[in-house]
């Protein structure tokens, strides 16, 4: 964690204004990103993956707001910038890949033309050279035929077409950070395999920094370096991929491991986690908020300023009373 | 173990019009010309009772299509489905929710959001198939209704609500509730779990284990989560462009997969292998056509690592290994110890 981080994210909180109440989607995360690293960001749904990618992209839905923290990308503030360079940064330094394919992509404009409108607004070429470039960028995903692909639109290729189509997008600019959310939810374990592997790839051979938002804790497992767990908000654990599994220390991480399905354990060897998320729209919530659903709660965890606190090498822990 | 679901070569065909000047094929002809699209194409295979058996392949593979087949909810082009020994394959599936199968095999649907009816409370959805099937109404409806929830772990006070009112997991269980509140003996499970989360997905499975062990029902599952499947199934079928092309236990599947796509599929299910991250098997290309198949033709061509010159000739036929295990490949690479035995 000493390597300089691209993306920079220090205690970020973010809220959304409903018509019941505050919601705290995030609260203090911190987050690094170093070039050519793939952080795995995992949680169940509600726990604010989705809401961290959007507050980096700047993209948050008008309810929400940033009320603390920042967030920097190579130096630059993306929460101080205009909403003009926030445009420039887009598409070009960081994209993102959105989780069903399908409805990412324009349905009435083939796949070629939709490469192209981003290299029109990011790079210096010449309109001659544009064809070429999203042939290009459709080719280095692995889209057999390029030429003859640039012309389809969306309904004519199958899911995991269009998502490669909506990853050559997000890397035609070759940005330094991919967003991945949830970039394999509906596609076939096949075509996920085949999409890792290109991302993978893509982190070493161009040493791009890589956010794979996922609920899938082995496919983290298999591409990421380093994973961060999430729950309501908050991020409880952050942790080498092989430490996080060998020796999880948040409560929530072990139960996690324990649900998932693995291939070899019976039915009575997975274990379910009782309970469900609080509601972020309380005003009177736990430091701790996996209080509720934790069996190893004592009245030490109600103590207030629970912070991420390290218990080894890149290994931090947001827990009073670790494993 | 006798058979309550004898498959055989079952088929559905669609029609698919052929777009491509298909109005000047009117004018000159009359009629469009018509491809097929070979959705099921010639599966046998039985169900024994009391088995759980896995159904896994790619989207496209014609997974839900025979999926609605089995549940009657459309009509074979070919073949017969035979269901505790009497033919329900022939019954048009228009008229099939009068005949007496019609309770004894039930259906979770994918998405438990979608498949309830906004309109209707948990206690309704649970209650149509018991009005509409076994005619039951006043306190004998309520009584069932609430020996049912209480079945499937869903609280009795949650009986008053709506679709939008239920959680994730809540919503799954109602759908499950609906599906055995008519007791019957083969429920279709389409990708039961796919929209849950780990944490409640772990517990919706040890449910439906529990209620197969308690009502001793058969299960057809229908997953793309292979680590679900070998978790709850005795058995698995993979299917590839409306084939089966490899059957056998799910022990044996999951540590001797003897055709190339079952070995892709296993070898693409995530997972953590701190050592071995690299030399795994990746299937490349795309799926060929299910329209007009070539019959002989193998399916897999063009995403299989072997493809020689016989697969391009010859279509290879589901042939037995031994102990129940089936493939459908020329080239098994290690003859199974039976086979070898015997020869």
């Amino acid at each position: 964690m000493n390597k300089p981080a691209l993306l920079h994210m220090d205690r970020l909180s973010v809220e959304f204004r409903t018509r019941t109440g505050v919601v705290k989607a995030l609260e203090d995360v911190s987050l690094r990103v170093a070039r050519g690293e793939i952080v795995g960001v995992v949680g169940e749904s509600g726990s604010g993956k989705s809401v961290m990618a959007h507050a980096i992209m700047g993209i948050l839905d008008r309810a929400g707001r940033v009320t603390a923290g920042s967030i920097v990308l190579g130096g630059m503030d993306l929460l101080g910038a205009s909403e003009a360079d926030l445009r420039d940064v887009r598409g070009r330094e960081v994209s993102m890949i959105f989780q069903s394919p399908r409805t990412a992509l324009n349905p009435i404009r083939q796949v070629g033309r939709q490469i192209e409108d981003v290299l029109r607004r990011h790079a210096a070429i010449t309109r001659r050279q544009l064809p070429r470039r999203a042939v290009e960028a459709l080719s280095r995903v692995r889209i057999p035929d390029p030429a003859k692909r640039y012309h389809s639109y969306p309904f004519e290729l199958s899911g995991g077409l269009c998502q490669r189509v909506g990853i050559a997008t997000a890397l035609a600019c070759e940005p330094s950070l991919l967003i991945a959310d949830e970039p394999t939810t509906g596609l076939d374990v096949t075509t996920q395999a085949t999409i890792m592997d290109l991302l993978r790839e893509l982190a070493v051979g161009r040493r791009m920094a890589t956010l794979l938002i996922t609920h899938d804790l082995h496919l983290a497992a298999e591409v990421c370096d380093r994973i961060i767990v999430m729950h309501a908000g908050h991020v409880i654990e952050s942790a080498p991929t092989a430490k996080l599994f060998r020796e999880p220390s948040h409560p929530y991480t072990a139960k996690l491991i324990a649900a998932t399905p693995s291939g070899q354990e019976s039915i009575d060897a997975i274990a379910a986690i009782p309970g469900s998320l609080p509601d972020l729209r309380a005003t009177n919530l736990p430091p701790c908020r996996f209080a509720y659903r934790c069996d190893r709660h004592t009245r030490t965890c109600d103590r207030p300023s629970l912070t991420l606190t390290a218990v080894g090498e890149g290994h931090e822990v947001a827990c009073r009373r670790p494993l | 173990m006798t058979a309550l679901l004898e498959v055989q070569h079952l088929r559905k065909i669609f029609p698919v019009a052929d777009t491509k000047g298909a109005l000047r094929q009117m004018l000159q002809r009359g009629v469009p010309s018509t491809s097929n699209l070979h959705a099921v194409d010639d599966i046998s295979f039985e169900l024994r009772d009391g088995e759980s058996l896995g159904l896994v392949g790619e989207s496209g593979c014609g997974k839900s299509t025979l999926v609605n087949l089995l549940a009657r909810l459309s009509d074979p082009s070919s073949g017969g489905i035979r269901f505790q020994g009497q033919e329900i394959g022939e019954v048009p599936a228009q008229r099939f929710r009068a005949h007496a199968a019609r309770a004894q095999i039930q259906v979770v649907f994918q998405d438990a959001n979608d498949s309830l009816n906004p309109r209707f409370t948990a206690f309704d959805n649970i209650a149509e198939p018991l009005r509409r099937l076994e005619r039951l109404g006043g306190a004998a409806l309520q009584n069932r209704v609430t020996e049912i929830a209480e079945r499937v772990g869903l609280p009795s006070e949650l009986l008053r609500r709506y679709r939008h009112q239920l959680s994730g997991g809540q919503r799954a269980r109602v759908n499950i509730g609906r599906a055995i509140a008519v007791n019957p003996r083969l429920l279709i499970l389409d990708e039961p779990t796919s929209a849950l989360d780990v944490s409640v997905q772990a517990v919706i499975l040890k449910l439906l284990a529990r209620l197969r062990a308690e009502l001793g029902m058969s299960f057809l599952f229908v997953s793309h989560d292979l680590n679900v499947v070998r978790l709850l199934c005795n058995r698995v079928l993979v299917m590839y462009l409306g084939k089966i092309v490899e059957m056998g236990d799910a022990e044996r599947i999951f540590t001797d997969a003897q055709h190339p796509y079952t070995q892709g599929l296993i070898s693409a299910i995530p997972c953590y292998r701190p050592l071995e991250r690299t030399e795994r098997l990746r299937l490349s290309g795309e799926p060929r056509s299910p329209i007009d198949p070539d019959p002989c033709v193998c399916r897999f061509l063009g995403r299989c690592p072997r493809s020689e010159h016989r697969c391009q000739t010859e279509a290879p036929e589901l042939v037995p290994l031994g102990r129940g295990h089936a493939s459908a490949c020329h080239f098994h690479d290690t003859a199974s110890p039976e086979l070898r035995a015997s020869a």
